[in-house]
């Protein structure tokens, strides 16, 4: 679109969870000596395997940590693990799961991770399940539906740091799925430490009593006992909303692809109790399966035979594709009828870019590459794509940004895909009017991904595009540069208040749009680092978009094509005049470039024509070199494209289209 | 050692002259870097080798490339009784600080000298070279520069532009940022100076970087390479495109093309042209030489035989290039003639190709008359007139039936316009 590629590689600080599993990941032989505590435990019959017919729902806790990046979720993740002897101390931190470089290069965390844990309190033996949650709205649904298996929420925050942007996020989450929030704050050993600030922020935003938070050092594991009586004195049973004796419900909260045993499921048994060699049946795509495996995550895999009403583990079903497994589907027994869960809808891509292999002899290898990471990823969609400018591709549809860029680091670094990755853009609504039109589209409302689809101006009624409400915390010097910035990109103020002394916290609606490229690089630049930013969505509203084109000498470059707002129309056409000015090669004669809405122009540059190319002499011998040359740029002419008589390289089109 | 090597360049000429259909050559021309190397009586030996085997026109142009030092001044009557008829020198700047730049070794006077009496005795048949785009130059000073240098001799003159060859000291200068030399716009400003200037004085150009007072100055024998003419080159790294003797095919079946055919067309005939020299030093670039082969005497196919009606395919011509080396180049000679180190067959298309290419650096542009020599399936109009449309609506090319020119500012952009001509002529030959 029209931004330069100036988005850096990480785009959000988050924290994400596990979203993208190695099948190296649980493999039941690899357990090592410190786990056979656990099983000990939970093998008080002396039989091989666990049973967990002892913990009835009353028995059990479900709950998950919520936190921003670095205020210390997989510390005290671990700290948890440890303490129950879920994982020995001697090896920490090395031993829960595999890390993912693109990870590991952002800082995204991934080890906190699902996990069943025994714990005695009071003289009675608890099942606690901790559910780990992908960190970041961009997984927002997926939040809500990893959020939908539990009852109770550590909201964990940093003494030092205070109330972040995400926090904000993951709290209204919680709470908006009815949780009970346990509030604890972290990292209270440091000296910068100030428990009773950040407490008057809680209390400030989201109302918490400052006497009910607790304080550890997930560090040194201090205060780390409170946390889990807290947990199991205050989060409610799943009793509550389950059923023992009905017949078989599962919520699926997670999964993730294994190459030998197909899809794995993270799953909430709501009603009854499911055992291996059940069939069950998906709600949503009807299609039933037989129950291969089945255990919990202690947290590796562990088989059993059964699991019971409240409690949490995985299942395995021949699952062959993602697709099938959608988080937040209800499976039930085979042909019983049964009454879905709440809540479920597929994830809707909000982020649109094009991905184009660089060469264009790549393009089965790409495929295949894209085609493995999706199968780890039900959330991508793919469709074809055929640009004249980038050859054959396709536009993958993304949950969000970090998403996108997760996925793009990983077609690289982990499929070695050389891919040129268009500017993301987002989807537009469009009301049509008119038979024709509207036989033509299928339908008077259509979405619109690709510019080059948009319909012909006198057929639109109106168009809409998605909104989303961004959350930002930064110190209050910056008060007036983010307003700026916000104005700027077509911001509403929802809310301005003081956090603390020093520190507020603003909401503006925004259009997602104007966020998809380079908001979160400015405000971190101009706050120098200090402001987060953390944003959910809004749906679709009314918005005045228009196409923007780009005319060469009256040409029109259909791939330069882009939707705007109509108040940002003349600012982006100026921005891709200038940018091509200076990126497409001198031709012959002068070159016009214009940017256009309709017939209206709204921006003009002109390139100037090349004055001599020609003046090395050619005589006998030079004759030979001289035709190498030209035979290669004849060949070239093949490949080039033009508009008019105007050649733009491809070359061009990458440095303005990619991101 | 002179002896040896003067020999082996007469054995070398004879040998390819018997080997073609040459019966007249129409230009002779000695360069190369080291044009001091030859004396008088090389000229002499040459001229008489080729009037041994075949006709040296009457009125042939026999050229010399000097450098204008005192001591080649001294030399020139020498090279004259000799017959040598025409001069080019190697004037390069008439500004002191520019042939420092350049590393010279004759000064502004010597230059002068030298065409003083290069003028006296080839009167209306001297050339100068002038070089632009020097480092630190202005465009003022390089305008007072080709002033200065045209009004000694207002014959003919050459424009050369410095380029910067990767691993020259000056290269790595530039590169480095240490030596600033003119941006592409001052370039143009300097060349459209240049061809302002010399028009003033009385010089036109004829050919992108040749300027000549008129019709008989210009340079016949560079004329003969942009009208894509046999040209035949001796000594180390020489270039030569020739019509090779075909001993298999003098008589063959009719339908098929034979050389003696193609050789029999009017316009082969009439330009005959030879270089002379170890031209190894200027005009070749080891690269070229890289994939050195056999040499293969001249034993025609067709390319993608048997489809002979693909005329298009025909191989027409032989472009050769000699060993650059003049160790492994006398060697050669001894054993087998010829220096030849590398043999292209070219087709009706790369020969169209290449007189496409050059024929349109010269103002005369490429004739059909010329063109259905090489090409006669596709006229220049058909090719052209619809594909090219845009380059003529533009007014960079010019389209006539007598055949295709480039516009003065298509000349300018030539090399801009070529790949789109070399594209199209592609296209149509493809289909």
């Amino acid at each position: 679109m029209f931004h330069p590629a100036t988005m850096s590689r990480c785009v959000f600080q988050v924290l994400i969870r596990r979203r993208f599993p190695c099948h190296k990941f649980g493999h039941q032989s690899s357990l090592s000596p410190p786990y056979v505590s656990l099983l000990r435990r939970l093998h008080d019959g002396g039989s091989e395997v666990p049973d967990l017919s002892s913990f009835p729902p009353n028995m059990i806790r479900n709950f998950s940590i919520i936190a921003h990046v670095d205020h210390g979720k997989s510390t005290l993740a671990d700290r948890i693990l440890e303490f129950t002897g879920a994982i020995s101390k001697d090896i920490k931190n090395k031993q829960v799961l595999d890390k993912l470089q693109v990870e590991r290069e952002r800082g995204i965390t991934v080890k906190a991770q699902t996990a069943s844990i025994i714990y005695e309190h009071q003289g009675q033996k608890y099942l606690l399940n901790l559910i780990d949650t992908p960190g970041h709205v961009d997984f927002s649904y997926e939040v809500s539906r990893s959020l939908s298996a539990c009852e109770g929420a550590i909201l964990l925050v940093d003494a030092n740091q205070g109330i972040q942007a995400q926090t904000v996020a993951n709290f209204y989450l919680a709470f908006t799925n009815d949780l009970t929030i346990i509030p604890v704050l972290n990292k209270i050993d440091l000296k910068t430490a100030n428990p009773e600030a950040v407490k008057e922020q809680m209390f400030t935003l989201f109302e918490i009593d400052p006497d009910e938070v607790l304080q550890v050092s997930a560090k040194l594991g201090k205060g780390v006992t409170a946390v889990l009586d807290a947990v199991v004195k205050n989060v409610p049973s799943p009793a509550v909303k389950c059923n023992i004796n009905t017949p078989l419900r599962i919520l699926l909260f997670d999964s993730w692809f294994d190459r030998y045993r197909g899809v794995v499921c993270l799953t909430l048994v709501v009603d009854g109790s499911m055992k291996k060699g059940d069939y069950i049946t998906s709600s949503h795509s009807g299609k039933t399966y037989e129950v291969k495996d089945l255990g919990i995550l202690t947290p590796q895999e562990t088989p059993i035979p059964h699991l019971y009403t409240g409690q949490v583990g995985y299942f395995t079903a021949n699952i062959r594709d993602t697709k099938d497994a959608l988080v937040g589907d209800t499976f039930h027994q085979r042909g019983a009828q049964c009454q879905p869960l709440q809540g479920f809808r597929q994830a809707k891509p909000m982020v649109f870019a094009g991905v184009y292999p660089m060469d264009q002899r790549e393009h089965t290898a790409l495929k295949a590459a894209i085609d493995r990471l999706c199968l780890n990823d039900g959330s991508v969609t793919v469709q074809t794509e055929a640009s004249s400018a980038l050859g054959q591709g396709w536009r993958l549809g993304f949950l969000g940004l970090l998403h996108i860029d997760v996925f793009n680091q990983r077609l690289e670094q982990e499929q070695g895909a050389q891919v040129i990755t268009t500017t993301p853009s987002v989807p537009y609504k469009v009301r049509i009017r008119g038979a024709r039109a509207i036989r033509d589209y299928r339908g008077d409302e259509v979405m619109v991904t690709n510019p080059t689809l948009w319909p012909d101006t006198n057929v639109i009624v109106e168009t809409s595009e998605p909104f989303v409400l961004g959350t930002i915390i930064a110190p209050d010097d910056y008060l007036g540069a983010i307003i700026g910035l916000c104005q700027e990109r077509r911001g509403v103020q929802q809310e301005i208040r003081n956090l603390d002394a020093s520190r507020i916290i603003m909401m503006y609606k925004l259009p997602l749009n104007e966020i998809v490229i380079d908001f979160f690089d400015t405000l971190k630049s101009m706050t120098s680092g200090y402001a987060t930013f953390d944003y959910e969505d809004l749906g679709f509203e009314l918005s005045t978009l228009e196409k923007l084109d780009i005319l060469l000498n009256g040409h029109p470059v259909p791939e330069l094509s882009t939707i705007v707002h109509s108040s940002q129309a003349r600012k982006i056409g100026k921005s891709m005049c200038e940018k091509l000015k200076d990126t497409l090669p001198k031709q012959m004669f002068q070159i016009a470039i214009q940017a256009c809405i309709g017939s209206n122009i709204l921006a003009r540059t002109n390139i100037k024509a090349v004055r001599k190319d020609v003046l090395a002499k050619c005589y006998g011998g030079d004759i030979t070199r001289k035709m190498k040359l030209l035979k290669r740029q004849a060949e070239g002419k093949k490949r080039m494209k033009m508009y008019g008589n105007i050649e733009v390289p491809k070359e061009t089109f990458i440095d303005i289209l990619k991101r | 050692m002179d002896h040896v090597l003067e020999d082996a360049m007469v054995r070398e000429l004879q040998y390819s002259l018997q080997g073609s259909y040459i019966t007249k050559v129409f230009s002779v021309y000695f360069g190369g870097g080291t044009p001091s190397l030859a004396r008088p009586h090389l000229i002499q030996k040459v001229l008489r080798g080729i009037q041994d085997v075949c006709d040296l026109d009457e009125g042939a142009e026999v050229t010399l490339e000097v450098n204008p030092t005192p001591s080649q001044t001294n030399k020139l009557h020498h090279f004259k009784a000799a017959g040598i008829n025409r001069v080019s020198i190697g004037v390069q700047s008439l500004d002191n600080d520019v042939l420092r730049h350049l590393n010279r070794d004759h000064s502004v006077s010597d230059a002068v000298a030298c065409i003083n009496v290069a003028q006296q005795l080839f009167t209306g048949r001297v050339s100068l070279d002038a070089i632009f785009g020097l480092p630190n130059q202005t465009l003022e000073r390089w305008r007072q520069d080709v002033r200065t240098i045209v009004n000694l001799c207002k014959d003919h003159l050459s424009l050369y532009q410095l380029t910067l060859e990767p691993g020259t000291q000056l290269y790595h200068q530039v590169k480095s940022g240490e030596v600033k030399v003119p941006c592409v716009d001052q370039l143009a400003d300097m060349y459209e100076a240049s061809v302002q200037v010399l028009k003033d004085i009385g010089l036109g150009r004829y050919e992108v970087s040749n300027f000549a007072s008129n019709y008989s100055t210009q340079s016949r024998h560079n004329k003969a390479y942009w009208q894509a003419s046999q040209y035949l080159g001796v000594g180390p790294g020489a270039h030569t495109r020739i019509v090779p003797r075909d001993q298999n095919r003098e008589n063959t079946e009719s339908g098929v093309v034979s050389n003696k055919d193609i050789y029999n067309k009017e316009y082969w005939q009439a330009s005959q042209h030879l270089d002379v020299g170890p031209r190894a030093h200027t005009r070749i670039v080891p690269s070229d030489n890289i994939n050195m082969g056999c040499t293969e005497s001249g034993n025609l196919r067709r390319k993608n035989t048997p489809n002979l009606d693909n005329s298009l395919t025909d191989i027409i011509r032989e472009a050769r290039v000699n060993a650059c080396d003049p160790v492994s180049w006398l060697r050669e000679v001894g054993r087998k003639g010829t220096g030849v180190r590398k043999v292209e067959q070219q087709t009706r298309l790369d020969v169209a190709s290449e007189y496409l290419a050059s024929g349109l650096r010269s103002t005369d542009g490429v004739t059909e008359a010329r063109w259905s020599v090489f090409l006669p399936q596709h006229t220049l109009y058909d090719i052209f007139s619809d594909r090219a449309k845009w380059l003529q609506q533009e007014q960079l090319i010019i389209l006539s039936p007598e055949g295709m020119k480039v516009s003065e500012r298509g000349l300018n952009v030539l090399d801009s316009i070529l790949p789109h001509l070399l594209s199209m002529l592609v296209e149509k030959t493809n289909n």
